[in-house]
């Protein structure tokens, strides 16, 4: 039984499609990551599912409720964290916490938020002195303080240093051993890839892949990279030969360096060196990546440079 | 069924007005934070009001006036300055920012409504302002000058005033795009309002045709009114259907037009 079903949704504003037919589907518990390009309809999917938009069609549920109706159970169960949204520069990080806080009938501690998201020294602060990096961790605090059954993070690390990205998604690990579930939009392929367990790639109004990160990646004709310096010169004939070992679809030679790419090159490229005594040195073995597989995923590779 | 219903509805009824209190607090607390606006719209009135009150040349009545003081007749004009400035300046200028900032779609989020952050705003501002009147209206007493009018008329006058400000500053944050242009609306707003009021030219020396023009404005209307209730008499109908009139259309247009995003 999964807490949010999308069916069917479609949402246009004027005569600007954002989503032609998005159907989705998050379990209890899970961690859904929505990525996209700029404009694909992450952020309008996720704000018809949290009430903040009504679909021109299809069905929202989420546990149980149609969020178009706006009800108030909805409100105190889901908890989102929005996109540039920016607090009045004069309220001081506590203020905002327990102003929030006052709004739930059973909120979180406030202590333990501040001190989880890095914020216990800058409690008495104003928002307007925060660094960028407080702001959106002061953010993400809000939108989990109100201890929600689901939260929605709208991107949620943007601006972030790596480090406290990285403490941030410690804590969403935790939120989700306490069984919340998170809906994620976000940019960073390595976060989606990290965080969680199921993604769906949203491109020009639709779902176009929705599978785990490792999934993902590999249906996707992603090719492997090989890259090395030869310890003694190869030779034209060799250069040729490798080039029509299996899988290899590319394999190209500038100054000292080699190149290849293909399916599965590494053994018979490695292989095939070393029946001559050739090392290679430095060498670097890159699988594919979500990455790659939303690169192939997505309409911006083909227009991309 | 019903017990249930029954139930939540009297919780979600606790959460709303719990929660317009928490905001209430809240917007107080940063209206206290900017100097600027406490000082224009209260200090800047309450130190004029008892100015006037103890000057000789200001407090004593003439003849020009009516046998009123200046500083009787200018007592609904200064009323008039703080509602204006409070409420179609600072009130619309808050909310377009707060929507340009994401936060009353923030608000949509939670189990609180971006309403009762309106509600909690609608209080404070109103507050504020007729504070700031009970203690203008108190000056001259203290200073020795009696309030010759009606007491209950002048009371209901400036509450009736207060919410019709309040509607017309609600009607500026709802067709404003963004707050600068809610600061220039409101800017030009309050000087007109304040002009009406008699800030430039005492009311008594208005000119005929300028009198009738201010009488169909909210704040000429609303400083007849108060002017008429110093007087002992009760406000003429004229000057409260046009504070009802702009209250009611313009409140009717803001919650028809009000965007929270």
């Amino acid at each position: 039984m999964p807490i949010i079903s999308v069916t069917n949704l479609r949402k246009a504003y004027g005569d600007h499609v954002a989503l032609r037919d998005v159907s989705l589907e998050v379990q209890a518990g899970e961690i859904v990551g929505v990525v996209g390009p700029n404009g694909a309809g992450k952020t309008t999917t996720v704000e018809c599912i949290g009430g903040l938009r009504r679909p021109d069609a299809g069905r929202i549920e989420v546990d149980g409720l149609d969020p178009a109706t706006n009800p108030a159970r909805l409100r105190e169960i889901v908890g989102m964290q929005l996109q540039e949204c920016r607090l009045p520069a004069k309220i001081t990080v506590t203020e905002a916490l327990e102003l929030y806080r006052s709004f739930y009938p059973a909120p979180r501690d406030a202590d333990e938020l501040l001190e989880r998201f890095g914020l216990g020294e800058h409690r008495r602060q104003r928002f307007g002195s925060l660094s960028g990096g407080q702001q959106q961790r002061l953010s993400v605090a809000l939108a989990l303080v109100g201890n929600p059954r689901i939260a929605i993070l709208d991107e949620l690390t943007t601006g972030l240093d790596p480090q406290a990205r990285r403490d941030i998604w410690a804590f969403l690990g935790e939120l989700r051993a306490d069984g919340v579930t998170i809906v994620l939009v976000t940019h960073f392929m390595e976060e989606a890839q990290r965080l969680c367990d199921r993604v769906a790639v949203i491109d020009d109004g639709r779902v176009t892949a929705f599978d785990t990160p490792d999934a993902l990646a590999s249906a996707t004709d992603g090719a492997q990279h090989l890259a090395f310096t030869p310890s003694l010169p190869i030779s034209d004939a060799d250069i040729d030969l490798m080039r029509a070992l299996p899988g290899v679809t590319a394999l190209t030679r500038s100054a000292d360096r080699v190149t290849a790419s293909g399916h599965d090159i590494a053994t018979p490229v490695l292989m095939f060196l070393a029946e001559r005594g050739i090392t290679p040195l430095r060498l670097r073995v890159e699988s594919p990546t979500l990455d790659d597989a939303y690169l192939s995923l997505t309409t911006g590779a083909k227009d991309g440079p | 069924m019903t017990s249930t219903a029954t139930t939540k509805d009297a919780g979600s009824a606790r959460s709303a007005s719990s929660a317009t209190w928490a905001l209430l607090r809240s917007e107080a607390r940063l209206l206290r934070r900017e100097p600027a606006s406490v000082v224009w719209a209260v200090v800047l009135p309450l130190v004029a009001a008892t100015v006037l009150a103890n000057l000789t040349a200001t407090r004593t009545p003439s003849a020009d006036l009516g046998g009123w003081s200046f500083s009787e007749v200018y007592l609904p004009t200064l009323i008039i300055f703080t509602a204006s400035l409070l409420s179609v300046q600072a009130l619309p200028v808050l909310l377009a920012k707060y929507r340009e900032d994401g936060i009353l779609k923030r608000l949509r989020t939670t189990p609180a409504s971006p309403t009762n952050l309106l509600v909690a705003l609608f209080v404070l501002m109103g507050g504020v302002s007729a504070a700031v009147a009970l203690l203008m209206t108190l000056i001259p007493i203290v200073s020795g000058t009696p309030f010759r009018g009606n007491g209950l008329a002048f009371g209901l006058v400036v509450v009736l005033t207060l919410v019709s400000l309040t509607a017309l500053g609600l009607l500026f944050a709802a067709v404003s795009p963004n707050s600068r242009f809610a600061t220039g609306i409101g800017t030009v707003a309050f000087f007109v309002l304040a002009f009406f009021a008699g800030m430039w030219i005492p009311r008594s020396l208005f000119p005929d045709t300028l009198a009738t023009v201010a009488d169909w404005t909210p704040s000429g209307a609303a400083s007849r009114a108060l002017l008429d209730s110093m007087h002992g008499d009760w406000p003429a109908l004229q000057s409260v259907f046009v504070l009802v009139l702009y209250a009611a259309l313009s409140s009717l247009v803001a919650a028809r037009t009000f965007r929270w995003e």
